[in-house]
């Protein structure tokens, strides 16, 4: 029912999106309504999202997980090989774990875009996160046209630009630069496959262009205001020697 | 009429099997594809070494390459044609029958570590209490057959191959492959020791004390670490390829924070042919204690990624030796090559391979697997190590003399720089 509601929605905001460029700001809200409403992106207190990530012309594969509870994040993936890469944020801790790295504290810009990613529902409190959305025109994202919206944090973070299916209103690509100790890594993100969890509309996979590497995530469960221990987003105790360290030093003047 | 249409049948088939496959013909152009889209450098695919375009390749091979009587003629045609590029990392790996390519039997080994020494395939050190030491080889014989293959031929044909990767590495590899196995199962092995006296072993492959690990495409490996304490007050790690991050990382971790007080440390990169580049920077961060440092910059075509060293608790200070030689290769070079421009350790050994740029592996449509750098690796100084190796700070070559005598005159030069009284 709600589905149909939505579809109804959609078909309506898209006959009066023919008649006149609509704002920036109404594709964002649009996006709200196509994929479930306002209402039912509100209700969503956590998130646990099972996935599978590949890296397929590598042959590298492996299972990841991400929990939201919406002041807390934490992501873990398992890559054949490599072994377990964890990123979370945590009380203002920003940090990541993995065998290839090492233990890290993110700071400045990467502490801030994790910030961001940990957000529970950043489409719907865009408002919260970005300056006034800006109109970029419009684009063809796999041959149909879509709107083109750009998003600058207002932490002073790189901009984001989205791009807005025009019949559907649907999210299908964005092209976000990703700030890392290794540099700033453009990535270019494709959404595809949309489907219903729990009354809201989910791309299941995304597929993101990142230098020579293509890396597909493709969603195999979602689990919405589902309880979360505390103790799931704890950083590990390699990371709280860090933090420990930090406290110890002496503050910069 | 019957026997006609089983006659015209069996020409056409013999047509079909006397050309390459689709799949094969379909692999040569995802490989020149790959090259032309991901090389870093499109100005280097406009004029290559030799004057021509990697355009121009593409028309003269493409047209061999359907001549070509079958896949393994294909198979050497698309080799020659990634030659072209004289450039080190890019290589089809196939499972096709070559004589020459390291065959892996199996994940049993004997223990001993090959090394080219001239003309010759030596045993450079044998594992305490391995295979081969319990069998009684020396360090310094000569490896001369491996169940009848007859290894110093091999190391002659390989170095007049002229491939793109380092003979030493090639040989290496070989011989290593060779004397792989099934646990347990016996391998032949003639050796000739400095008097010239053959002496004719039967050794048993055991497992190895090693973790297996796969990465991607790549096959299963032995990841082999050693720690040890040098001269009563020396660290001393040795491992033989970078990878399983999380195997290896954790005992390198735990050998340096057992050894923070040490005199010094020695990190033994001779004959290990690198792994995950990242890892160079991720172990450096035991001994740079400076934030943001860089181990180098690695430049792909529309990225550029700086391998910042990630500073870590257990934090070594004092004197650090890195051993390389010429089968040290990509990321051993990387890593010995970025700290050397950072003045954090001082190299011992010779030339490494000059191969050193960061690659990823591919499946083509035929099965067969395609190595290729897409990024070319330039240290904090502006150095490119690609074609040129690391020129070690103390240049000192293993002989076979020096094994014979049971000396490392690379350890021993390092452990000698270590307790110099004044450095």
């Amino acid at each position: 029912m709600r589905r149909n509601g939505s579809l109804a929605i959609a078909l309506l905001a898209a006959a009066a999106f023919g008649q006149k460029a609509p704002t920036a700001e109404q594709i964002l809200d649009r996006y709200i309504e196509v994929t479930g409403g306002k209402a039912a992106h509100e209700a969503v207190r956590t998130e646990v999202m099972k996935a599978l990530t590949e890296i397929k012309a590598q042959g590298i594969a492996g299972p990841t997980e991400s929990y939201r509870d919406g002041k807390n994040y934490y992501l873990v993936m398992e890559i054949k090989g490599a072994g377990k890469i964890e990123y979370g944020s945590y009380n203002g801790i920003v940090w990541e774990n993995s065998a290839v790295m090492g233990p890290r504290l993110k700071t400045g810009a990467e502490k801030a875009f994790y910030e961001r990613e940990a957000v529970l529902d950043k489409d719907l409190n865009w408002r919260q996160i970005y300056r006034a959305p800006e109109m970029g025109g419009e684009e063809d994202v796999a041959g149909n046209p879509a709107y083109k919206v750009i998003l600058t944090p207002k932490d002073g973070g790189k901009p984001e630009t989205r791009y807005y299916d025009k019949a559907s209103g649907l999210l299908v690509r964005a092209t976000i630069v990703t700030p890392s100790p290794m540099g700033e890594i453009p990535a270019d993100q494709m959404f595809l496959e949309y489907r219903d969890f729990h009354g809201l509309k989910i791309p299941v996979r995304s597929v993101t262009k990142m230098g020579a590497a293509e890396m597909q995530v493709t969603v195999t469960s979602l689990d919405l205001n589902k309880p979360i221990p505390a103790e799931k987003f704890r950083p590990p105790p390699d990371v709280m020697a860090l933090v420990a360290k930090q406290n110890a030093a002496p503050a910069k003047k | 009429m019957l026997n006609m249409r089983v006659l015209a049948g069996l020409f056409f088939a013999t047509l079909l099997t006397a050309q390459p496959s689709q799949e094969t013909i379909d692999s040569f152009e995802k490989v020149w594809r790959i090259v032309e889209e991901r090389h870093w450098d499109p100005e280097y695919l406009k004029r290559l070494p030799d004057g021509r375009s990697w355009q121009d390749i593409h028309g003269e091979y493409s047209a061999k390459i359907r001549k070509a009587a079958d896949d393994a003629e294909a198979r050497t045609l698309i080799t020659e044609m990634l030659r072209t590029l004289k450039q080190s990392h890019f290589a089809l790996i196939s499972d096709a029958p070559d004589e020459m390519a390291p065959r892996y039997q199996g994940d049993g080994a004997v223990g001993l570590d090959p090394i080219l020494a001239g003309q010759s395939v030596l045993v450079r050190s044998v594992r305490p209490g391995g295979p081969a030491e319990k069998a009684g080889v020396q360090p310094g014989w000569e490896i001369v057959k491996i169940d009848g293959f007859d290894v110093p031929a091999a190391a002659q044909q390989v170095m007049a191959r002229k491939t793109l990767r380092e003979p030493s590495v090639l040989v290496r590899m070989l011989a290593v492959g060779r004397l792989s196995g099934r646990p347990g199962s016996p391998v032949q092995v003639v050796f000739r020791d400095g008097a010239n006296v053959s002496h004719e072993k039967s050794i048993t492959r055991a497992k190895p004390n090693g973790t297996v690990a796969q990465f991607g495409f790549l096959p299963p490996m032995i990841v082999d670490f050693e720690t040890r304490r040098l001269r009563g007050d020396t660290g001393y790690v040795r491992f033989n390829i970078f990878l399983d991050p999380a195997s290896l990382m954790g005992k390198f971790k735990d050998a340096v924070a057992s050894c923070l007080d040490c005199r010094g440390f020695v990190i033994d990169l001779r004959g290990n042919p690198g792994g995950l580049a990242i890892l160079a920077s991720t172990m450096a961060g035991f001994f740079v204690e400076e934030p943001d440092t860089k181990l180098g910059t690695l430049y792909q075509r529309d990225l550029t990624l700086r391998l910042t060293v990630n500073p870590r608790l257990e934090m070594f200070r004092g004197p650090l030796a890195i051993l390389v030689d010429e089968s040290s290769v990509s990321t051993s070079e990387i890593m010995a090559g970025g700290l050397q421009d950072l003045k954090r350790a001082r190299i011992f050994g010779t030339r490494t391979a000059g191969a050193a740029l960061p690659s990823m592996v591919e499946q083509l449509p035929n099965g067969d697997l395609f190595q290729y750098a897409m990024a070319n690796y330039i240290s904090e100084s502006g150095r490119t190590l690609e074609g040129h190796g690391v020129t070690p700070d103390v240049e000192i070559k293993t002989t076979k003399a020096s094994l014979l005598n049971g000396k490392d005159p690379v350890l021993e030069a390092a452990l000698d720089w270590i307790h110099a009284p004044k450095r």
